[in-house]
């Protein structure tokens, strides 16, 4: 029998900041090469979700697995990239260069102690490229726009050469136009590379088209939804989004 | 140079250069990562530390440096307790720091003339001991920082992200601390206690507004700061006033020099461009 591992595996993890329960009884399972979209209403969770499966946060209880490994034991951080909601909202002054933010992303490549070297300059500016931001290479990051900031993250996550891609919330802030331009960016890239994307938007419609599969989260409770249009677990993962 | 001639103000000259060049690398973090406010309560702790090595016959600069390396770690643990109100934990190490000092300092009624050194800094009183120590300190700490620059950099840029592609923020940041909290510590000796924390954000803030990249940022605050310090140190060998208060003015000086010639290029861009828009309008 062919078995595929799963890049991820969350069993029964439960969350809760302070005596605010966040997730409940969460489980979900991410086969390589898959592309997941997590929606819901603000305060759902989703955030906190792919904070757990990148370590930043403790699950209270249940089980996270990265590439077969549990998330304390996992040490091969360079397999997968984590682009944060927080790192659309730069601070506009910040002094950097698009090619020391996206040099960064190869921070898990090249270890303690080593600079970066020629090849990681040169891998950067080929992930700049693939983003279509190689001319900006040595503008300052808070001279560009919200959107070719996501694409320089976007390229910074690219650098590292990561299997799994988290990105959380990455077009907060756009205009509809420049948020479909995005999208089919990213649809480009992650067929192109064979990645595995786990992507968090409270915008249901606008990331139907580039992921499998959509988990809707509700505070405690988490439902796949294979098919959103059609299944009745879709629209009454709407209703509850729509609600809210 | 007559100033040359002196053996303690060669000393003071390299010294200069040593916090001249820690305080803004060290700054440019602390600015970036919104810490300002930990400069000042190491500070503060320090001079708990000074009264302290004063009063046990201990070597002042490294009983600050215990007093502030100390500071550093409460300030840590304390912000575990205050999660949400962070700079809580700032706030009480600063008036811990400064209540025991004070404390302190009455108990050892005979060193105020001395204390007042440390305050506001003074060249003089710079022996050979103090440079070995201050220089060993200094260069440890930019060795460090070059050893981790990397991880610093992507640690201020995105904590997050930082996180999850391996880097050991918790001890990264800690380790951090411990180097303001020594590099606090050292440059009391030229800058003074009260004034340490505004030679590692005024260089900062000066070429946070001329900076378009990490390395020139890293460097056009070195530059800034080295050249208010050798300023100072001049001026209160010729001109017989405080160093400190001489660096920090000039680093004033210079700030306001920068933000007032960026004010004037961009206004002078924007006359250029507006007489391009008239010729352009009158030729059509």
């Amino acid at each position: 029998m062919n078995t595929v591992r799963p890049v991820l595996e969350i069993e029964n993890v439960s969350f809760s900041y302070g005596c605010h329960p966040v997730l409940e009884g969460i489980s979900l399972s991410v086969k390589p090469g898959e592309s997941v979209g997590i929606t819901g209403p603000n305060g759902a969770g989703k955030s906190t979700l792919l904070k757990l499966v990148v370590g930043l946060l403790m699950p209270a209880s249940g089980s996270i697995k990265l590439f077969g490994r549990p998330l304390k034991d996992f040490k091969e951080h360079g397999r997968l990239s984590y682009v944060s909601q927080k790192a659309g909202f730069i601070n506009s002054s910040f002094p950097s260069t698009v090619e020391e933010v996206v040099l960064a992303g190869r921070i898990s490549r090249r270890g303690l102690f080593r600079y970066f070297n020629r090849e990681d300059r040169s891998i950067a500016r080929k992930a700049l490229g693939e983003v279509g931001m190689a001319e900006h290479l040595h503008k300052p990051i808070g001279s560009l726009s919200g959107g070719q900031q996501q694409r320089v993250f976007i390229a910074r996550a690219l650098a590292g050469h990561p299997e799994l891609l988290l990105l959380d919330e990455p077009t907060a802030g756009m205009d509809p136009e420049n948020q479909a331009r995005f999208y089919s960016l990213l649809k480009a890239l992650v067929i192109q590379k064979g990645l595995t994307l786990m992507l968090v938007s409270h915008d249901l419609e606008a990331i139907s088209t580039i992921v499998d599969r959509q988990v809707c989260l509700d505070r405690h409770l988490c439902s796949c939804c294979h098919n959103l249009s059609d299944s009745p677990q879709g629209v009454s993962c709407r209703k509850r989004l729509w609600s809210a | 140079m007559e100033i040359f001639h002196y053996g303690y103000m060669n000393r003071a000259i390299l010294m200069g250069i040593v916090v001249g060049i820690t305080c803004p690398v060290i700054g440019l973090f602390i600015v970036l990562r919104r810490m300002s406010l930990i400069a000042d309560a190491l500070s503060h702790i320090s001079l708990a530390g000074v009264a302290a090595g004063l009063l046990t016959g201990a070597h002042p600069v490294l009983s600050a440096s215990l007093f502030s390396v100390c500071g550093a770690f409460l300030i840590e643990k304390l912000r575990e307790n205050y999660r949400t109100y962070s700079e809580l934990s700032i706030a009480i190490i600063l008036s811990s720091g400064l209540a025991l000092a004070a404390v302190l300092l009455s108990l050892g009624k005979g060193f105020n003339t001395s204390i007042l050194s440390y305050l506001f800094g003074s060249i003089i009183l710079i022996d050979d001991k103090d440079f070995r120590l201050i220089a060993w300190i200094g260069l440890a700490t930019l060795g460090l920082i070059a050893l981790f620059f990397k991880e610093l950099y992507f640690i201020t840029l995105d904590e997050d992200a930082a996180a999850s592609a391996g880097v050991s923020v918790r001890a990264i940041s800690m380790g951090f601390t411990v180097l303001t909290a020594m590099v606090i510590a050292i440059s009391m000796r030229v800058v003074g206690i009260l004034l340490v924390s505004s030679l590692m954000i005024l260089p900062v803030a000066g070429a946070l507004q001329l900076a378009r990249s990490f390395k020139e940022a890293l460097f056009l605050s070195t530059g800034l700061s080295l050249i208010s310090v050798l300023i100072g140190i001049f001026a209160s060998f010729y001109l017989n006033l405080s160093p400190g208060g001489t660096i920090i003015l000039f680093s004033v000086w210079v700030l306001l020099l920068i933000l007032a010639g960026k004010k004037a290029a961009a206004s002078l861009q924007r006359r250029k461009s507006a007489d391009k828009t008239r010729v352009r309008n009158t030729s059509v």
